[in-house]
C-alpha cells in the first residue's frame, strides 16, 4: 500500500513538473513574440538569432517533457504490476494456510517458490522505482537549467531593447534639435523652458504647430491633447485638415528614407486622437467629414504605392481602424463618448446606439441619461402641470425607476426615507418627464413666477425632514453627476460661457450654474421657512449631516452649495438657531466653511480635489475663475501670427483636469422620489426668503 | 517700511461687476504690472496676495475675483461676507454694466452693512470715444451710494496703483469702525429692504 502512495505523490510531481514546463514554453513563446516586435523594425537579424535560441530552448524543453510523461506511463505500468503482486501474495497465504495440513510438501514448497520468486521481483521493481526517480531529478535539474538560461535571455533581451530605445531616441532628438533651431531662427517658434528644464513650445506660426503633431521626432502627447482641443480658438477644423493633409503631401514628397514609416504612423495618429475624441466635428460639418474620408482613402493608395515595406504594421492598421470607422457609421453614428447628448432640436437620436471608441463611463449611465434627455426635452414648459400628478403616485412603481443600470446601490443600504411620508413615482416614463424647476433660470423674468403656476396644492409641503440626509445626499450627487458629466470641454473655451449666446455655447455649464442657484435656495428655504425654533434647529443640523454625506461622496459642487446657503443674509443671521445646535454640529459647521473658503483663491478645496479619489464632483467655477484669470494674461497671437500656445496648454491643462473627473460615475441607485422633491422644490426668492428670516428670528430694535 | 515685530495685518477684497468689464484685468495689472505676458512662461493659479508697504505700516492685500462665476449668483454672497473691501467694477463703455452697479452695492450693504469699504471703479477709460457713462454719473453715483470712486484703465495702466493705494489708505479705520458697526448690525441689513432691490438673478 505505502508503495501504491509513493507512487501517486510521485506522479503528481510528475504532473506538476510538466505543467511547469509547459508554462515555461509558453513564455519563452511569448517572449519570442516579444523579442521579434522588439527587434522587428531595425534588427531583424539579432531577433532572428534570439528566435533560434529559444527555439533551441524549447526543443530541450519539450525533450524533458516528452522524457517525464514516458516515466509517467512507465510507472503506471509498474504500480499495476506491483498491485498484481500484492494480490497474488495474499492469495499465496490465505492457500497457504488452508492447505496447511491437508498439502503435500512438495506443493508447498513450490508455493513458497512462487512466493521468494515474487518478492525478489518486487526488491526489483524497487530498486527500478529508485532509478525513475533518479530519472525524473534529472529531468527536472535539466528544466531549471533551461530557466536559468531563460532568465539571461530575458535579460538580454531588455538589454537590447532599452539600447535600442537609447539610440532611437537620441537620434530623434538630435534630429528635432536640428530642426528647432531651424524655427527659432526662422522666427516661426518662439522655445522656453518650463520648470524641470525642458524645452517647451512657447508659441508658433499654426503651420509650425501642426508640423510637430505630426513629426515624429516630437511625439508628446500632452501637446497632441492640448492642440486637439484648444486649435478651435485659432484655427477652423476644415484649416486643421488641410494642414495635416499638407504635412502628408510634402512627406510623400520628401521620398522615402528609411525613417518614412514613423512620419505617417504619427498623421494617422493625430487623425485617430480627433476622431476618437472630437467626433463631433466631422459630425456637424458634412464637408470636412467628406474630406476626411477622403483623405484616408487617397492615404492609403498613395502610401502603399510610395513604398510598401516601409509602411509598419501599426501603421497600416490604424490607419484601416479609421477608414473602418468611417465606413461603418457613416456621420452621424459614433459618439466618441457615452453622452447622448441632444441638441436643441433632438435631431440627432441615434446617437446612442453606438459608443464604439471610448467608454469609460458607460457602467453607470444608461439609466441616468434616461432622465437626462427627458429633462432636456420637457425643458422649461412642462414644470407646472405635471406637479399636480405629483402626489398619486402609486406604490409598487418605486421599483420601476428609470433606471437600467446597475441597481446594487453601493453606499446606500437605507434607501427608504426615514419617515413614513412616501411619494412614489407614476410609471417610469413619467418618472423622466417631470423635472421642472432647475432648469429655468432663476433670472429676473422668473421672479414673479412661483405665485402664478401653483395654487399651493399641497396639504402638507414636504421637507427636508422627511427624508434621510445621507440619502438626500446621494440623490443630489446622482443629480449632479449627471449634470457635471455632460459638460463638454469645448464649452470651456474662449471664456464661452460669459458670451452672448451662452445657452448655445456652453448649455451645460449655464445648466450647472443655474442647478446651483436652485440648490441654495432650496436649502435657505428649507431653513426659514421652519417656524418651529426646534424644528429649525434640527432641519440645521441635518443639513450639516447632509453636508457631512456630500464630503464623503466627494461631491464638492454640492458643499459649495450648502456652505452658500448656509452663508446667505437669509441664514447668516440666524444666530440663535445656529447657537442651539449641538456642539459637534457647530464644529462641523466650521469645518465645510473652511473647506470651501475662497482664501487663497480656494487653496483648501483644491487640495482637497486634487488628492480624493475619484468618482468627485468638483466645483466648476473654480476652473471658470482659472480661466477668466488665464484669459488676461498676455494676447492669444504674438506678433508675426504666432499662436501663444503656452497660454492655450496651460487653458488646455485646466480643462483636461476637470474632464478626468467626468469619467468615473458614482453607483448610487436612484431614487425618483428624493430627486423630484429637490427638483421640483419650489424656492422662495431671495427677499422672500429674508421676510421669513426675520419671522424666525426678529430683529432686535 | 512696517513693523516687523506685529504680524501683518491682512484685507480681503472682493471684485464684484458685470463680466467683462476688466475685474481680472484690474487685478492682474495690479499684480504683476504689466498688462502683456506675452513673455511670461509660468502662469497658472495664483493666490492673489500682494503686500503693500505703506508709509507707516505693511498691510497684506488677498484679492478675490469673482471674474467667470457670475452665473452662481447665488454663491456671490458669500464671497462678500468675509471682505473688508468690495471693489465694484463698471465698463464706462457699458451703460448696462454701470446699472447694475447698484445692485451689486446693495447686495454688499446687505451682507456687510456699513462694515465695510466699498470702491466703485469706472474702468476702460481708453476707450473714451466709446463712452457711455460720464465721469460726473459715476461720481454722483458714488455719493448716492456713499462709496468711493475713481476712473480707471487696467489697460492703459492709468489709475491703478492710485486706486489700491486708496484702499489701502482706507483700510486702518476699519478697525474702530469694525466695533461701532458690530453695536447696530441688523439697522444697516435694513438697507437692503429699503432699496427697491432689482430682481435678482442672472442679469448677464
Amino acid at each position: 500500500m505505502d508503495l501504491i502512495l509513493m507512487n501517486e505523490t510521485f506522479q503528481e510531481r510528475c504532473k506538476e513538473s510538466l505543467y511547469q514546463l509547459i508554462e515555461e514554453k509558453q513564455i519563452a513563446l511569448h517572449k519570442n513574440n516579444l523579442l521579434e516586435s522588439a527587434a522587428g523594425i531595425n534588427d531583424k537579424e539579432g531577433g532572428e538569432n534570439f528566435l533560434d535560441q529559444i527555439q533551441y530552448l524549447q526543443d530541450e524543453n519539450e525533450q524533458a517533457a516528452a522524457t517525464i510523461s514516458y516515466l509517467k506511463a512507465y510507472q503506471k505500468s509498474h504500480s499495476d504490476e506491483l498491485a498484481e503482486l500484492n494480490r497474488l501474495r495474499s492469495e499465496v497465504i490465505t492457500l497457504k494456510s488452508k492447505n496447511k495440513f491437508a498439502n503435500e510438501s512438495s506443493e508447498e514448497e513450490q508455493l513458497q517458490n512462487t512466493i521468494e520468486d515474487l518478492q525478489k521481483r518486487l526488491t526489483e521493481i524497487s530498486a527500478e522505482k529508485l532509478a525513475l526517480e533518479e530519472r525524473v531529478k534529472l529531468a527536472e535539474k535539466l528544466k531549471s537549467m533551461v530557466e536559468e538560461e531563460n532568465e539571461q535571455l530575458r535579460e538580454d533581451i531588455q538589454k537590447i531593447q532599452s539600447s535600442m530605445k537609447t539610440e532611437m531616441i537620441n537620434k530623434i532628438s538630435s534630429e528635432r534639435a536640428a530642426k528647432d533651431e531651424q524655427d527659432e531662427d526662422s522666427g516661426a517658434v518662439i522655445f522656453v523652458q518650463d520648470e524641470s528644464g525642458n524645452k517647451q513650445i512657447k508659441a508658433a506660426t499654426p503651420k509650425k504647430l501642426v508640423e510637430r503633431l505630426t513629426d515624429y521626432s516630437s511625439y508628446d502627447n500632452q501637446f497632441l491633447q492640448a492642440f486637439m482641443l484648444t486649435f478651435r480658438c485659432f484655427m477652423t477644423t476644415g484649416e486643421l485638415l488641410e494642414l495635416i493633409m499638407n504635412q502628408y503631401t510634402k512627406k510623400v514628397k520628401e521620398g522615402t528614407n528609411n525613417n518614412q514609416s514613423p512620419l505617417y504612423f504619427r498623421i494617422v495618429n493625430t487623425l485617430k486622437f480627433w476622431i476618437d475624441n472630437y467626433w463631433d466635428d466631422f459630425e456637424s460639418d458634412k464637408e470636412l467629414y467628406e474630406k476626411l474620408v477622403n483623405f484616408i482613402e487617397n492615404f492609403d493608395d498613395v502610401s502603399k504605392h510610395i513604398n510598401e515595406k516601409v509602411m509598419p504594421p501599426e501603421g497600416l492598421n490604424i490607419n484601416t481602424k479609421i477608414k473602418q470607422i468611417c465606413k461603418a457609421n457613416p456621420p452621424k453614428i459614433i459618439l466618441p463618448k457615452d453622452i447622448p447628448l441632444k441638441r436643441s432640436g433632438g435631431n440627432t437620436t441615434g446617437n446612442e446606439l453606438k459608443t464604439s471608441t471610448t467608454s469609460a463611463s458607460s457602467a453607470t449611465n444608461t439609466g441616468k441619461t434616461d432622465l437626462n434627455d427627458g429633462k432636456m426635452n420637457t425643458g422649461s414648459s412642462s414644470g407646472k402641470e405635471t406637479n399636480t400628478t405629483f402626489y398619486n403616485y402609486t406604490d409598487e412603481e418605486l421599483s420601476n425607476e428609470p433606471n437600467t443600470s446597475s441597481t446594487n446601490a453601493s453606499q446606500n443600504t437605507g434607501t427608504t426615507p426615514s419617515s413614513g411620508n412616501i411619494l412614489k413615482t407614476g410609471d417610469a416614463t413619467a418618472g423622466s418627464n417631470v423635472d421642472p424647476t432647475p432648469w429655468k433660470d432663476t433670472g429676473p423674468e422668473d421672479d414673479t413666477e412661483p405665485s402664478v403656476g401653483i395654487s399651493q396644492p399641497v396639504a402638507r409641503r414636504l421637507t427636508f425632514l422627511d427624508f434621510d440626509p445621507v440619502e438626500i445626499a446621494n440623490q443630489l450627487t446622482y443629480i449632479e453627476f449627471d449634470l457635471f458629466k455632460v459638460i463638454k470641454k469645448e464649452e470651456f473655451l474662449d471664456l464661452a460661457w460669459m458670451k452672448d449666446n451662452k445657452e448655445e455655447l456652453a448649455p451645460n455649464l449655464c445648466k450647472i450654474a443655474q442647478w446651483s442657484n436652485h440648490v441654495v435656495h432650496w436649502l435657505v428655504s428649507e431653513i426659514v421657512l421652519q417656524e418651529n425654533f426646534k424644528l429649525r434647529v434640527t432641519v440645521f443640523e441635518r443639513m450639516l449631516l447632509f453636508t457631512q454625506s456630500l464630503l464623503k461622496l466627494n461631491n464638492f459642487n454640492g458643499v459649495k452649495e450648502v456652505s452658500a446657503a448656509l452663508q446667505s443674509s437669509s441664514i447668516y443671521r440666524l444666530k440663535k438657531t445656529k447657537k442651539a445646535m449641538a456642539s459637534k454640529f457647530l464644529k462641523l459647521y466650521d469645518s465645510i466653511l473652511k473647506l470651501v473658503s475662497n482664501e487663497l483663491n480656494f487653496k483648501t478645496l483644491r487640495t482637497k480635489i486634487h488628492t480624493a479619489d475619484p468618482p468627485l464632483i468638483p466645483f466648476p467655477g473654480i476652473y471658470q475663475g482659472d480661466l477668466v484669470f488665464l484669459d488676461s494674461w498676455g494676447k492669444n497671437i504674438l506678433e508675426g501670427g504666432l499662436i501663444n500656445f503656452i497660454k492655450y496648454q496651460k487653458m488646455a491643462s485646466y480643462i483636461l483636469e476637470f474632464n478626468t473627473y467626468q469619467r468615473k460615475g458614482y453607483n448610487i441607485k436612484p431614487l425618483p422620489e428624493i430627486q423630484n422633491y429637490i427638483k421640483r422644490y419650489e424656492p422662495l426668492s431671495d427677499d422672500e426668503a429674508y421676510k421669513y428670516s426675520q419671522k424666525c428670528e426678529p430683529k432686535k430694535i | 517700511m512696517g513693523d516687523n515685530s506685529q504680524p501683518m495685518r491682512k484685507y480681503k477684497l472682493v471684485f464684484l461687476g458685470e463680466q467683462s468689464v476688466g475685474k481680472t484685468s484690474l487685478i492682474t495689472r495690479f499684480m504683476y504690472d504689466t498688462f502683456d505676458h506675452a513673455y511670461q512662461a509660468t502662469i497658472g493659479i495664483d493666490f492673489l496676495s500682494k503686500t503693500m508697504y505703506l508709509e507707516d505700516r505693511t498691510i497684506r492685500l488677498q484679492l478675490w475675483d469673482t471674474a467667470g462665476q457670475e452665473r452662481f449668483r447665488s454663491l456671490i454672497p458669500s464671497y462678500i461676507r468675509d471682505s473688508s473691501v468690495a471693489v465694484v467694477v463698471y465698463d464706462i463703455a457699458n451703460r448696462n454694466s454701470f446699472s447694475n452697479c447698484s445692485k451689486w452695492i446693495d447686495d454688499v450693504r446687505a451682507e456687510r452693512g456699513g462694515n465695510v469699504i466699498i470702491v466703485l471703479v469706472g474702468n476702460k477709460t481708453d476707450l473714451a470715444e466709446r463712452r457711455e457713462v460720464s465721469t460726473e454719473e459715476g461720481e454722483q453715483k458714488a455719493k448716492e451710494f456713499n462709496t468711493m470712486f475713481i476712473e480707471t484703465s487696467a489697460k492703459a495702466g492709468y489709475n491703478v496703483k492710485p486706486l489700491f493705494r486708496r484702499i489701502a489708505q482706507a483700510l486702518p479705520g476699519i478697525e474702530t469702525q469694525q466695533q461701532q458697526q458690530n453695536e447696530y448690525p441688523s439697522q444697516l441689513i435694513d438697507i437692503k429692504m429699503g432699496q427697491n432691490k432689482q430682481n435678482e438673478g442672472c442679469a448677464c
